[in-house]
Parts: C-alpha cells; sequence; structure tokens
C-alpha cells in the first residue's frame, strides 16, 4: 500500500521497527543448552527402565527446549511481555484438550478391560 | 500540506490503474471484499433457506406428492416425493450453509471486513492480500461444496456435524461417498479463509488503531469481531486436525475413528481399535467456539445498533467487554456438554455441565445489558433497532432453553430430539440472522451510498419475527415429547401422529418466513441502485465510520485520518446540544463555543452521576424503597 | 460512563492506537498469530495421538504399545544392529544445528549485512533438506520394515518385551528372530506417519520460504527495502518447525 503520512507519524501499514543485534554469545549459548538436554534425553532413555518418572522428564525436558527455542531463537525475551502474552496464554486451551482427551482415551480402555457388570454392582452399591 | 499533495497525486494515478478486474473481482480494498462476502452470504442464504422448505414440505405432508419437487430435484424427487437419503442430504447441507457459510464467512466476513479498518481509523486491512485470498477460498469452498449437491451420489448426509461412521465409511449410505469427500474439501478450504481473515483482523485491531483510539474506546462491534476472530483461529485448527484423520480413514484404510462393529457374531468391518468419541472430541473443540464464532459479531452489532437508536450511552461498557471475553474463554472448555450421551466418560461429562451452566453469567450480563440500554432511551424504531430488539428477543428465549440441555441429566431425555432444534434455531440460528439484518440495514448506507426502503424494511422485520416463533416455538414442545430430530416420515410412526398438524403450521410459517425474505431481496438489490441517496452520518452515529465520505476511496479518508478523543458511546449528553458527539470531534471545541455562548457547563463525570442516580432512583422505585 | 474505564488505559499509552502496542510490524504479529493457531494443529494431531495411545485395547497377543526402541534402531550403513534413538538424535541436532545458522542469518539481518545473511540461509537450507532426507530415509526403513497405514506388525509379547531390553546398545540385532512379529495396535505406523508427516511438510514448506528468501536477498530486495525483516518472519516459522520437532521427538521416541 502506498498511503504516506506526514514525517514520523506513526504509519501503520510501512511501520518496521529499528532491530537491533543483540550479538550471537547467547544463541550459541542456547545451542550448547539444546545440545546438551537432547543427549541427556538420549543418556536418560538408557539408563532408566521405562517409567512414569521417565516419562515426565522427557516432558519436562521438553519443555524446557521449547523455552529456549522460543525465548532465545525466536526473541521472544525481547519482545514487549504483552506480546508474549498474548501468544502463550492462549496456549492454556490445549492443556484442557489434552487432559480430556487423555482421561477418555482411559476410560476406553477401561470399558473394554473391565468387566461392565461388574463396574455397574460397583455404582449401585 | 504536501501529503494532501501526494494523497490526490495516489488517487488520481489509483483510478487510471484499476479496471473493472481489479476494482470489482480480485479487489483488495476492504470494502469491496465485505460487500463480496455479504452477497456470496445472501445468495448461500437462499439456498440454505430454499433447502430448509423443501424438507419442511416432506415434514408436514410425507405422504402427499408434489410435483414441483419432481421438477427442481430431478431423480431425488421421483413422483413429486422427496428421497430419504436426498432429506438427510438437504438436512445437512442447509446445517452446513447456515452455520459456515452464512453465518460465519456472511456475517463476520462481511462486518469485520467493512468495520474493522473504518471503526478503528485504519486506511484498510493489515494485509489486503491476504484478505482477498482469504474471500477468494470461500468462494472456491462454496462452489465446492454446491458441486457436491449435484453429483450422481448425492451431497453428504452425515449431519453438519459429520460424525463418523457415516463419514468416515464411505459406503455407509450414498451421501458418505463423493458427497462426503467434497465436504470435506470445502470445509478444508472454508478453514484456509477463515484463518486468513482471522489472523488479519486480529492483527489489524492490535497494530494499527488510530491515534487516541484506545482498546477502550473501541466500540462493542470491534471488541465482538476482535473475539470471534481468535476464536477462529485457535479453534478451526484443530477441526483441520481431526478432517485429517477422518479422510485418512476414508481414504487409505487407517481406524482412528472406527472401532470394530460386529453384525451375528462376525466383524463387519476390517477396523479395529478407534472410536469414533474421539472425533466427537476434536469436532466440538472447533464446535462449540463456532456457535459462539456465529453469535459474537451478531451481538456486538446489535451492542452499536440499540445504542445509537436509543440515543443512550450502552449500559455497562466494561461488562460488555468482559462478558464477550468471559464467552470466549468459556467457550473453549465446555465442548463436551454437545456429547452427554455419546458414551463420553461420565465424569468428564459432569466437568463440562458445571462449566457450561457457567456460561449463563455473562450471556445474562449482555441479556441485561441490553435491555437496560433500552430502557428510558429516546427510541428510533429504525428496521436495525428492530432486528436488533428481535435478537435480544431469541437471544433470551433461546438461551434459557440452553440451560435445560447443559444439564447432564435433562439432556439424557432432550439430546437429538426436536428440543435441540428448537433450542440453536433460536439462540443462534435466528437471532445471529435478525444481528445480521440489522447490520444491513444499519451500515447499508456504509456500503453501497444509499438508503434501504423503511416500510419494506417494517415488513421484512414483522413477517420474519412473527414467523420464526412460530416455527421454532412449537419444536420444544415436540421435543419434551420426545420427537426426535432428522427423521423422514413421522407418519410410520403411531406415536407421533398427534404432531402431524402441528408440522403443518410450522410448515406454513416457514413458508411465510420464506416469503418475507422476498420484501429484503427485493429491498437490498433494488436500494443498491434505485435507493435514496445517503447522507454522511443519516443515524446521527458517533463511531468513526460515518466520518469517512459517501462515496468510496480506496484508503478510506481523503485527508489524514482522524484521531479519537472519546469513546463511541456518548450519546445525550447534558452539555451537549446535539444528541451524540462523534468519537472523532476534538473535545476542546465543546468549552470553546461554550464560552463564546456564555454558557460553561463543565463536562466532567457528571453525566455517568446522572444517569446511575435515575437507573438507581428507578430500583429503588421499584422495590419500593423510595 | 466510558470515560470512566478510560482512565486505567491512559495509564499505558502504549495501547492508546497511533502506534503498534507490541513496537513490532502488522507481518510479524500475523506471523506469530498464525504459529499459534498452528500450534492448534499440531496440538490436535499429538493429543489424538494421545488418546489413541491410552485407549490402546489390550488384546490376548499384544501386551502394550510398540516400544520405539525396538523399531527406530537402524543407522545408515550400519545394517542389522540394536541402534535405539541414535538416528533420530542425528536428526535432531540437524535441525537445531539449521536453527541455530537461521537465527545468524536473522542476526546479520539486523547488522544490514548482505552477504552473511546469504552465507547462513544457505546453510539453513542445507540442514532442511539434510533433515528433510534422513526422514526419508526413515520413512523408507519403516516401511520396508512392515509399517502400514491399515495395520501394524510392531506389536510384541511380554515375552518378546523382555528379550528385547536385554539386548544391549550396539550389539548386533535382528528383530525377526528376537521376537515373534504380532499384531499390534492399529493405529501405531499411521499416527507415525500422519503426524511426523504432517511435520515433515512444514519443513519441506519452510525449505521452499527459505529458497524464496535466499533469491530474494542475493537479488539485493532487501538491501534496496532497508530491512531485513523478511529473513526475521521466515525464522520465526523455522524455529516453530524446530519446536514442533521437540514435541514430535519426546512423545514419538522417547516415551
Amino acid at each position: 500500500m502506498e498511503f504516506h503520512s506526514t514525517p514520523g507519524e506513526y504509519d501503520a501499514i510501512n511501520y518496521v521497527p529499528h532491530t537491533e543485534s543483540h550479538g550471537t554469545k547467547e544463541l550459541w549459548k542456547t545451542f550448547w543448552l539444546l545440545l546438551g538436554i537432547t543427549i541427556l534425553d538420549f543418556v536418560i532413555y538408557f539408563v532408566m527402565g521405562q517409567s512414569g518418572i521417565r516419562n515426565v522428564i522427557f516432558i519436562l525436558f521438553g519443555l524446557v527446549k521449547a523455552y529456549y527455542i522460543v525465548g532465545a531463537f525466536m526473541h521472544m525475551k525481547n519482545e514487549k511481555v504483552n506480546l508474549a502474552m498474548i501468544i502463550i496464554v492462549p496456549t492454556v486451551f490445549i492443556f484442557g484438550l489434552i487432559w480430556v482427551m487423555l482421561y477418555e482415551g482411559g476410560a476406553i480402555t477401561d470399558l473394554h478391560t473391565h468387566d461392565v457388570n461388574k463396574v455397574q454392582t460397583e455404582v449401585h452399591k | 500540506m504536501s501529503t494532501a499533495a501526494l494523497h490526490t497525486e495516489h488517487d488520481a494515478h489509483g483510478h487510471h490503474k484499476e479496471s473493472f478486474i481489479s476494482k470489482y473481482v480480485f479487489s483488495m480494498d476492504h470494502k469491496m471484499i465485505s460487500r463480496q462476502f455479504l452477497i456470496t452470504g445472501i445468495i448461500m442464504g437462499i439456498i440454505g433457506m430454499g433447502m430448509s422448505l423443501l424438507f419442511r414440505l416432506q415434514l408436514a405432508w410425507p405422504d402427499e406428492q408434489f410435483g414441483i419437487l419432481e421438477t427442481l430435484l430431478g431423480k431425488w424427487g421421483k413422483d413429486g416425493k422427496l428421497d430419504p437419503n436426498f432429506y438427510m442430504g438437504l438436512v445437512t447441507i442447509h446445517g452446513t450453509i447456515m452455520v459456515f457459510y452464512v453465518l460465519t464467512a456472511g456475517l463476520s466476513g462481511t462486518f469485520s471486513n467493512l468495520l474493522i479498518p473504518l471503526q478503528l481509523g485504519a486506511r484498510d486491512m493489515a494485509s489486503p492480500f491476504m484478505n482477498m485470498l482469504s474471500y477468494w477460498f470461500f468462494f472456491m469452498s462454496s462452489v465446492v461444496l454446491m458441486t457436491s449437491v449435484f453429483i450422481e451420489t448425492g451431497p453428504a448426509s452425515a449431519g453438519w456435524t459429520v460424525y463418523p461412521p457415516l463419514s468416515a465409511l464411505d459406503k455407509a449410505m450414498p451421501g458418505s461417498g463423493l458427497g462426503m469427500t467434497l465436504w470435506l474439501v470445502a470445509i478444508a478450504l472454508f478453514i484456509v479463509s477463515s484463518l486468513l481473515g482471522g489472523i488479519n483482523y486480529i492483527s489489524t485491531v492490535l497494530n494499527m488503531r488510530t491515534k487516541g483510539m484506545s482498546m477502550n474506546r473501541m466500540p462493542l462491534t470491534i471488541w465482538a469481531f476482535f473475539f470471534t476472530a481468535i476464536l477462529g483461529v485457535l479453534s478451526f485448527p484443530v477441526l483441520l486436525g481431526a478432517a485429517l484423520f477422518l479422510i485418512f480413514d476414508r481414504s487409505f484404510g487407517t481406524s482412528f475413528y472406527l472401532s470394530d462393529i460386529y453384525l451375528e457374531g462376525v466383524g463387519a468391518l476390517e477396523n479395529i481399535g478407534g472410536s469414533p468419541v474421539l472425533y466427537q472430541h476434536l469436532f466440538w473443540f472447533l464446535g462449540h467456539p463456532e456457535v459462539y464464532i456465529i453469535l459474537m459479531p451478531a451481538l456486538g452489532i446489535t451492542s452499536e445498533v440499540i445504542s445509537t437508536n436509543a440515543r443512550k450511552p450502552i449500559f455497562g461498557y466494561t461488562a460488555m467487554v468482559i462478558s464477550l471475553m468471559g464467552i470466549s474463554v468459556l467457550s473453549f472448555i465446555v465442548w463436551g456438554h454437545h456429547m452427554f450421551i455419546t458414551g463420553m466418560n461420565p465424569f468428564i461429562g459432569s466437568v463440562f455441565m458445571i462449566l457450561t451452566l457457567i456460561i449463563a453469567v455473562p450471556s445474562a450480563v449482555k441479556a441485561f445489558n441490553y435491555l437496560t440500554t433500552l430502557w428510558k432511551g429516546n427510541l428510533r424504531f429504525t428496521p436495525a433497532m428492530l432486528f436488533s430488539i428481535g435478537l435480544v428477543s431469541f437471544f433470551i428465549s433461546g438461551g434459557l432453553t440452553g440451560i435445560y440441555l447443559g444439564n447432564a441429566a435433562m439432556d439424557i431425555q432432550l439430546h437429538d430430539s426436536y428440543f435441540v432444534v428448537a433450542h440453536f434455531h433460536l439462540v443462534m440460528g435466528s437471532a445471529a440472522i435478525f444481528g445480521m439484518f440489522a447490520g444491513i440495514y444499519h451500515w447499508f448506507p456504509k456500503m453501497f451510498g444509499r438508503m434501504m426502503n423503511n416500510t419494506l424494511g417494517y415488513f421484512h422485520f414483522w413477517f420474519t419475527f412473527i414467523s420464526a416463533y412460530l416455527v421454532f416455538f412449537p419444536m420444544h414442545f415436540m421435543g419434551l415429547a420426545g420427537v426426535p430430530r432428522r427423521y423422514y416420515q413421522f407418519t410410520l410412526l403411531k406415536e407421533f401422529e398427534v404432531w402431524a398438524d402441528v408440522n403443518v403450521m410450522i410448515t406454513i410459517a416457514a413458508m411465510l418466513g420464506g416469503i418475507a425474505q422476498l420484501f429484503f431481496l427485493f429491498n437490498f438489490f433494488y436500494s443498491i441502485f434505485k435507493g435514496k441517496r445517503a447522507e454522511q452520518n443519516p443515524w446521527q452515529s458517533n463511531t468513526l465510520e460515518w466520518s469517512t465520505p459517501v462515496e468510496h476511496l480506496h484508503g478510506n479518508w481523503p485527508g489524514e485520518i482522524p484521531a479519537v478523543y472519546r469513546g463511541p458511546y456518548e450519546y445525550s449528553r447534558p452539555d451537549r446540544e446535539e444528541d451524540f458527539f462523534p468519537q472523532y470531534i476534538p473535545d476542546e471545541k465543546a468549552p470553546e463555543t461554550a464560552a463564546q455562548e456564555g454558557v460553561i457547563e463543565p463536562v466532567e463525570t457528571k453525566t455517568e452521576e446522572v444517569e446511575s442516580s435515575v437507573f438507581f432512583a428507578a430500583i429503588k422505585r421499584a422495590l419500593g424503597l423510595s | 460512563m466510558s470515560n470512566h474505564s478510560e482512565a486505567a488505559f491512559e495509564k499505558q499509552p502504549m495501547w492508546a492506537g497511533g502506534r503498534s502496542p507490541f513496537n513490532i510490524s502488522y507481518g510479524k504479529l500475523m506471523m506469530w498469530i498464525f504459529l499459534l493457531s498452528d500450534a492448534f494443529t499440531f496440538s490436535s494431531l499429538l493429543v489424538q495421538y494421545g488418546a489413541q495411545r491410552f485407549s490402546n485395547v489390550q488384546t490376548a497377543v499384544t501386551t502394550k504399545w510398540p516400544d520405539p526402541a525396538s523399531i527406530f534402531n537402524h543407522f545408515p550403513l550400519m545394517h542389522g544392529f540394536h541402534l535405539p534413538l541414535l538416528f533420530v538424535s542425528v536428526m535432531t541436532f540437524i535441525l537445531i544445528l539449521s536453527s541455530v545458522t537461521m537465527v545468524l542469518a536473522v542476526e546479520a539481518g539486523h547488522r544490514n549485512s548482505k552477504k552473511e545473511v546469504q552465507r547462513y540461509m544457505f546453510y539453513t537450507i542445507i540442514g532442511g533438506v539434510a533433515f528433510l532426507s534422513c526422514q526419508a530415509w526413515e520413512w523408507v526403513t519403516f516401511i520396508h520394515e512392515g509399517a502400514r497405514l491399515d495395520g501394524n506388525t510392531f506389536g510384541i509379547t511380554k515375552e518378546g518385551y523382555d528379550h528385547l531390553h536385554s539386548v544391549s546398545f550396539g550389539s548386533h540385532f535382528e528383530w525377526d528372530k528376537a521376537v515373534d512379529r504380532t499384531n499390534g495396535p492399529v493405529p501405531f505406523a499411521a499416527l507415525f506417519f500422519i503426524v511426523t508427516g504432517f511435520h515433515g511438510f512444514h519443513v519441506f514448506s519452510g525449505v521452499v520460504i527459505n529458497v524464496i528468501i535466499y533469491i530474494m536477498t542475493a537479488r539485493g530486495v532487501f538491501e534496496r527495502r532497508g530491512h531485513y525483516e523478511m529473513i526475521e518472519k521466515a525464522g520465526l516459522y523455522w524455529h516453530f518447525v524446530d519446536l514442533v520437532w521437540v514435541f514430535v521427538f519426546t512423545f514419538f521416541y522417547l516415551i
């Protein structure tokens, strides 16, 4: 679009903020961190047997990696807090979906494995 | 000076360049795109309404033959009788068209495009190109959906929710074949269109407001479109995921949504391990926000229209915004109330029930705010105002039955009965379509530069209003008596014979409603070309869109974009001679002119006190306290 | 009336209009919102995976969801060795590395250094292509092993499961001899194909976007424009792909 406003005025369509380089030091630090966590994942996979705790550790590691990717690589740390909020807060709804779907999946397994009559008698009692 | 010069230069330049194609077809101007959305939406609306009349004919007189059906439908209406498979197809396509094409794209697409830049003081949408793509994806989607009606095996027939197995097994019924595939393609295109539009709306609202247009000086229409866009952007992708799995189930032999089905001890399908309930969860994670995607723009439009035509500030602006926000948040965590009897785990059901009943709170806040805005207002009964009041009526009468249906125990009786049909046709169908009509009547001067005829508008309103209640109110009683929805022929069941007369009455009322729309269509298309020329601000409204010239300009304002000095609903201020105070008129002028005339009256917060004291005095009187 | 509630907002001139409340251009804001919506798409796919895994009905022959260690244990040129997780770790490494080169390109763009942008974009494209090639190899191997959309031969019995865990890392291993192949949970392979396929599709479109950006940089489009913001937008998309891979890796290979 080619609309012009007076110099210094906010032109919503052509507005591009001036950005500055924050150096590459932090980026490399993040890279080594991500690599380290991935290697740690690899190690834990073999050291620990399959268990719920191991799964929790993996998910936590995933979240940490996500934090660094979004924060450092996607420059979320350098953005205004408002922006971070409008992007991050709506993902809360995903957790509702996760909880319901997993619960539902578990309930389907229960329906197939348990004796239906037994379950009913338990309810009546 | 230099800016003005630049502008005239650009305008002149623009006029040379614009051909018919770039101006009317592949236009990137948000006003043109909004008109394209509206007219496509109206055409889809006519088709959807026509379909409903066809199946109402079947429901009222199941044993009679109508020559017109054979003329219209060919092999689907052999001997003047509607084919049962095509009846299902009609129901499905009617639902799909009305929910997605008319009330999502036609309503939110039209008015978001028209009003977001105009009411916020932006030259255009953030990305006009994506906006254009959004319309053309919608157009392609409409074409694909309409194509599916004309194919050999008929359109998709699994209901607009396309539950598996009817949608997942391509041999389940005629409509499950190619018709279903085309339905999925159409919806995929629709999702793309809706995402392109939604992302655009959100970034425009956040990033492109004019000077002084802080978030809480935004008109409630914009708030409503804003939340609608957020809902769309967050929930449509989930439907995309569900559709992807469904396509794999249909075409590539996976079994995500197909469980092991046994007929007489023999496995009827090769599929094992899936569950249709999982599809329903993903579908309704979209489906419930979708209901509010439909309703919220209508509520926003109503806020604006009611406040303008009651010549009063909207009652409880902040409460209105918070309740919109509350509805948006809640809409994401209540989807399970559509599935109480589908075999969902009852514990989740109870959680969903509690959350569902909470929605009554923000809804009630909105309903009461409309009523209190109307109360003691200086009402102007324009057609737009009548339609808005009609919306409030439907919103209350339809919303109350929602509380019944949100109750898991009641829902066991009422689920999939005519009670549900009555509920959602009132609260989301009729209410949203009335909001759309209100918007069309109100902003027609802005869209086309001409006025619509008021008398025809009154006829349109009263016929539609009466027929809508005549059609949907009796359905409550049918539903309570246990009449299930989507049945083809009620005469086959002896129990339902008592409802034969009611069905006839409903169909006749529906036809009346259909005829009423002819008033509107004539009025609409006649007024585009021959209507009375509109003045710049025909409704003496406060908002920014009425400061643009009547003739459409690319870029909306000829000079600089006006700045905004106050909220959008300052009607009937005691210190003002006129009963409105547009947002774009600077504050300073008021005291200055007043000083010249020697009547200086401080502005300040006195307005509010006067109003609230009137309000509380009235409550005290009503309670007998004073 | 509305004046009253305005007071709270007036304290934050950031939101008062006439400026971007986040100090970013509309394009970047749109990209963020698109990524948010795309996150919901991927969540719906992963959530479907979770639900199916939780609802996995155990039959007489199948005990549980297949152990990824027993399936994704191949490495190119190392046929017949039990090397679980190794190949996918390499893939993860490639993707993280290409993320770093992407962010270096963005950083060079901030300094308006055309040459460096071009160089790092080139590395990023190489990384993307390498990742896609790895994925292709993995898919081929997986299909070769017997993975199909409409069935699954990776279910294992209890004995097989025990045997599998007694095999040590890097030792010679032949799946067929170790356990009897029996029918496992049907959606296992199909879910793998859909989710990694959808992710691969994103990587592919990311590579296409990067190639376009690379050509635009080479032709000096951004130099003339005066800023390299387009690199940032493409970068956001590319990092999002990496972000999704973190969760695909966690849920499909580790758990």
